[in-house]
């Protein structure tokens, strides 16, 4: 019970964080339009730390809390998201990620599937050339900007993990 | 208790998880999906009210500790701007009263003026390439559809969704936004609009035209939506037009649309 309560209270903590970023810093972090996509990195650690349940909970929460800037496409998002969710999640138990890198590649692709599949849904082939550039100039450079920043943020819980160790 | 039953214990607790899983997943899905298919207007109020408490207070908080942070950087600026502003329109009061004399000799209808109404920045778009954002004005405050927007440094919109207190604009970056356009230097006509990217391109531009780079683009008034006389941006590049019968010249746009934070909307104009 105070397990599901602790993790209950910690992914609102973390919605939390997601609408204080969105709010305060999400502006303050991008370079040249490309952002940091910080919902999508807590979506793949929350799916890979607690399996597809909590993945596809936290994915549709946060694609909701999204959302809410285009109101026409409430939906979208949180059901891309919720699908993301799921799908790192499932990744908990059948895929090798003590590996930093691949961990860093998760992070990657799972940014660049939310772009493509919310292009494709938004979009359709309708402004196709447009969706297209829109990828090859920022989603890509999103996904390996919020890859870069996840691996630091992995490096730096290790350094201080092995620190306590020593100690 | 024998080690097969325990087996069994786990093998249940396992399809009993999996199950668990599988099943929040397409109950999740289920309702982004009845989310997706609700009626806009719908989505526009539910939007409205979860905003007011979710974003809400750190939208004004981030505001106020913005406006305190830079009070006395743009005091500074506005002090220098309104110095040589006041000069700026002495020179155009007198410019604009011999116009009006002229328009009546020639019985010119004279030029209407604009309302504005200052708006704040509530959130932007989550797609990765932002082409619409949110702002804290709406019906209730006199917003209307395609009601243009700017900021200080020029053309940033149009007002594209109007909800109670609440309202989307769409940037120049939006792929449907077209805005008719004029080189400053010579009249040169053409349309603006984006094709991905962080630069604008000033389309329908005939080979033969000159247009160069470092040229001033404004709005030319065209199709009456956006009114003439905004800054929508300067030449980047030109290229050379190849097979096709228009240039391809690429545009810096005038506003940082990353930097959004004060827009400004004008009345007055053609709008639904």
């Amino acid at each position: 019970m105070n397990l599901s309560l602790s993790k209950t209270a910690g992914m609102i903590l973390l919605i939390l964080i997601v609408v204080i970023y969105q709010s305060l810093f999400a502006g303050l972090v991008t370079i040249h339009q490309i952002r940091l996509d910080l919902p999508m990195l807590i979506l793949v650690y929350i799916g890979l730390s607690r399996g597809p349940a909590s993945g596809a909970i936290f994915g549709f929460l946060v694609g909701f809390l999204l959302d809410l800037a285009s109101p026409s496409s409430l939906g979208l998002g949180a059901f891309i998201k919720t699908c993301l969710g799921y799908l790192v999640g499932s990744f908990k138990d059948n895929l090798y990620l003590e590996n930093n890198l691949s961990k860093g590649a998760v992070i990657f692709f799972s940014l660049i599937l939310n772009d493509l599949l919310y292009y494709f849904f938004s979009n359709g082939i309708k402004n196709l050339s447009y969706s297209v550039s829109v990828f090859l100039n920022y989603s890509l450079l999103s996904g390996l900007y919020t890859a870069l920043v996840g691996l630091l943020i992995l490096w730096l819980a290790q350094m201080r993990k092995a620190k306590e160790i020593t100690i | 208790m024998p080690f097969f039953l325990f087996d069994i214990i786990d093998r249940a607790k396992g399809s009993f998880i999996k199950e668990k899983s599988s099943a929040t997943f397409f109950l999740l899905l289920s309702l982004s999906l009845i989310l997706f298919l609700f009626p806009v207007s719908f989505k526009n109020s539910l939007s409205e009210v979860v905003i007011r408490f979710t974003y809400g207070p750190f939208n004004s908080l981030a505001v106020h500790v913005g406006q305190l942070y830079d009070v006395h950087r743009k005091n500074k600026i506005l002090n220098e701007k309104v110095t040589s502003l006041t000069l700026e329109n002495t020179k155009l009061q007198e410019e604009s009263r011999e116009n009006q004399r002229l328009r009546q000799l020639l019985g010119f209808k004279s030029a209407s003026s604009y309302q504005i109404i200052p708006a704040e920045v509530v959130s932007v778009e989550p797609e990765r390439f932002s082409t619409s954002i949110l702002i804290n004005l709406g019906e209730k405050d006199g917003v209307k559809k395609n009601m243009p927007v700017i900021n200080l440094e020029g053309l940033v919109g149009k007002v594209s969704e109007v909800l109670t207190g609440s309202s989307v604009v769409q940037l120049l970056y939006h792929p449907n936004c077209r805005v008719p356009a004029v080189d400053s230097r010579n009249r040169v006509q053409g349309i603006v609009k984006s094709k991905g990217g962080i630069n604008l391109n000033l389309d329908n531009v005939p080979t033969e035209e000159d247009v160069k780079s470092g040229d001033e683009i404004y709005s030319s008034g065209m199709g009456k939506l956006f009114p003439e006389g905004l800054k929508i941006g300067q030449v980047l590049r030109v290229y050379p037009a190849g097979d096709s019968v228009f240039k391809t010249i690429i545009l810096k746009p005038a506003v940082d649309f990353s930097r959004l934070e004060e827009i400004f909307l004008i009345k007055n104009l053609k709008q639904d």
